[in-house]
């Protein structure tokens, strides 16, 4: 992704936030939010309710509650579940674009199931922009605090 | 539950250089913490990165290399537990 598509991106959401809060509902600050961020990137998860808008704010579209900001340094390319396991892509908005993919296996909860990835999304971008500053794989540091 | 995360960012919110006599019970309150979200039906995750979180903090107080950045990344984590307790 290069700085131009960044840049566009960045004046599309700073243009949403600077209209009336009167003009525009929740429902459709998250979908402007999503278009806007992630482009063809945007995608929705968990039952068509949740969406990882790839840039500043996880949506959960049936509830319209946001979890965000997540992430000023880094941003989630893409997230992907079959069954209980998601496969979460956090990228590098600026150098060499680094990506860090780390999988994630997270039992279904009988009520709050599409929740799960929304925290464990911003746990995640924790821990990758705490390893970034320290040079630390965060794949690794994850691996290791399993044990 | 809530007393107790909330205590643990209190302590990883203050001035790394006073955290010195804190690790041990950072690190106790963090298992209890972790403990609790995991009777809660938690994301493994959360308690994974709160894991991580305070290790870093407790081994870099050990180290003597501590920063304000360890303490906010606790924090953080932290917020995320504080969230998920009290939305369930």
């Amino acid at each position: 992704m290069d700085n131009s598509i960044l840049s566009e991106r960045q004046e599309n959401i700073q243009s949403l936030i600077a209209l009336p809060a009167t003009h525009i509902t929740e429902s459709d600050r998250a979908v402007y939010i999503a278009r806007a961020s992630a482009g063809e990137d945007v995608r929705a998860y968990g039952h068509n309710r949740l969406q990882l808008d790839g840039f500043l704010n996880v949506w959960d579209t049936d509830t319209r509650i946001a979890y965000g900001p997540l992430a000023t340094r880094w941003y989630i390319r893409s997230a992907f579940h079959h069954g209980k396991r998601w496969t979460v892509t956090i990228v590098s908005p600026v150098g060499d674009h680094q990506q860090v993919t780390i999988h994630l296996d997270i039992a279904p909860h009988p009520v709050h199931e599409t929740h799960y990835p929304a925290y464990a999304a911003r746990v995640l971008l924790s821990l990758v922009n705490h390893c970034s500053a320290f040079n630390l794989d965060p794949v690794a540091q994850l691996n290791n605090s399993h044990h | 539950m809530q007393a107790n995360l909330i205590a643990i960012s209190a302590i990883a919110a203050i001035d790394y250089t006073t955290m010195r006599a804190s690790a041990a019970r950072i690190d106790s309150l963090a298992c209890e913490v972790t403990a609790t979200l995991r009777s809660h039906h938690a994301p493994p995750i959360l308690s994974a990165v709160i894991d991580h979180a305070a290790r870093q903090l407790r081994d870099a107080v050990s180290l003597g290399t501590a920063q304000e950045s360890h303490a906010r990344y606790l924090a953080s984590v932290l917020d995320v537990a504080l969230a998920w307790v009290e939305s369930h």
